[in-house]
């Protein structure tokens, strides 16, 4: 157990970041009070003296532990980690199981002959452009961290969050083609106006399967950039909590 | 003659961050080193609690000026993290100190006495 474990408790307590970000800190503030320590006895001090005076110089306001929260992530960033970290956790995993499945039949109910997918049809292409990137980076990402058991922690986070991004890019993609429809549609309307009934259907049909077809990629791609970051936090987790229980000791009252 | 001077508001993080560049400027070092280094050498005018040293080298280092390196110590198997000066912070610590000194030469005149 290190000799400054309380200091080091206390300031985890009081540090509001996700792991390992606050793990990083830890470490490396226990580090320093223990070399501080040394620097202190190596001036003469005694080594209770030279422990009280190392915590002392410590001193972490509220200002600065604000300001070390606010220079490890925007809250968008410490959201999103914590949100991964909610998919480990059993009742919502089994909640994310039971959307999956309800997801899989709703799709499977919306794709009878492939109908919906001729429907789309050049609105498809576009969409896939962006979806399909996504759905090859979550199964690399995937496979590294299930198949290769990845623990590196420079590159669990890797292309995690451009899975997320594909995912809103493929609905924004989505919704562009709609709109870029109904102004092809108005203007061949307005230059053929007999058959402008015919070409605002035919909007109505494939920018609507379109809009579906987009927004179906962008859910299976959150879902699966919730599955990674879950196992990406649980990865972190576990290298975090090696770290500080080889620094720190096991914690007295179990698992925070 | 520099384009830019410290802006007052920002003074006391600008004044934080050039005090823990240059002393990395003088060569790497561990996050107490760089306090204890900054204290002996303004005879102890200059000191921080090394609490607030943290979010000054982590702003440093996310901004690319510094990098933080981590390493185990052979001895005692305590991983510390070192920091250092990136190519980027050099320069920024140049035109830093360029920046400073233009504050003061316009500094002084409004705060002297009249003579």
């Amino acid at each position: 157990m290190n000799e400054f474990g309380s200091v080091l408790r206390s300031l985890s307590d009081r540090l509001d970041l996700p792991q390992p970000a606050r793990s990083r800190v830890l470490i490396e503030v226990a580090a320093d009070l223990a070399d501080l320590e040394a620097a202190y006895v190596q001036r003469g001090a005694s080594p209770e003296e030279a422990r009280v005076r190392a915590a002392e110089r410590l001193d972490l306001s509220d200002e600065t532990i604000r300001e070390l929260v606010r220079v490890h992530g925007s809250r968008l960033r410490r959201g999103l980690d914590r949100l991964g970290e909610t998919g480990r956790r059993r009742g919502e995993r089994l909640a994310l199981v039971a959307l999956l499945v309800f997801l899989v039949a709703g799709t499977r109910a919306l794709l009878p002959s492939w109908g919906l997918l001729a429907d789309a049809g050049r609105g498809l292409w576009v969409v896939s452009l962006v979806a399909i990137p996504g759905i090859l980076l979550a199964i690399s990402k995937a496979y590294a961290l299930w198949g290769r058991d990845e623990s590196d922690p420079r590159k669990l986070r890797t292309g995690l969050d451009a899975v997320l991004a594909l995912g809103g890019l493929s609905a924004a993609t989505g919704l562009t083609l709609w709109w870029f429809g109904l102004r092809t549609a108005a203007e061949a309307s307005a230059q053929s106006p007999e058959l402008g009934p015919a070409y605002m259907i035919d909007w109505l049909i494939g920018g609507s399967a379109t809009v579906v077809v987009s927004f179906q990629a962008a859910i299976v791609l959150g879902i699966l950039w919730l599955l990674l970051a879950g196992r990406t936090a649980r990865v972190e987790r576990g290298e975090a909590e090696m770290l500080l229980i080889e620094e720190l000791g096991k914690p007295e009252g179990g698992e925070r | 003659m520099t384009d830019r001077i410290v802006e007052p508001q920002g003074l006391s993080r600008s004044a934080n961050e050039l005090l823990v560049m240059t002393a990395l400027d003088r060569g790497a070092g561990h996050g107490y080193q760089l306090a204890l280094d900054v204290e002996e050498r303004s005879g102890g005018a200059f000191r921080f609690n090394h609490g607030t040293l943290y979010p000054i080298l982590h702003r440093l280092e996310e901004k690319g000026l510094v990098a933080g390196t981590w390493s185990d110590d052979s001895s005692g198997g305590r991983r510390r993290k070192s920091y250092a000066l990136t190519e980027k912070g050099k320069k920024h610590v140049v035109a830093e100190r360029e920046a400073w000194r233009e504050f003061f030469r316009r500094f002084w005149p409004m705060v002297e006495e009249d003579r």
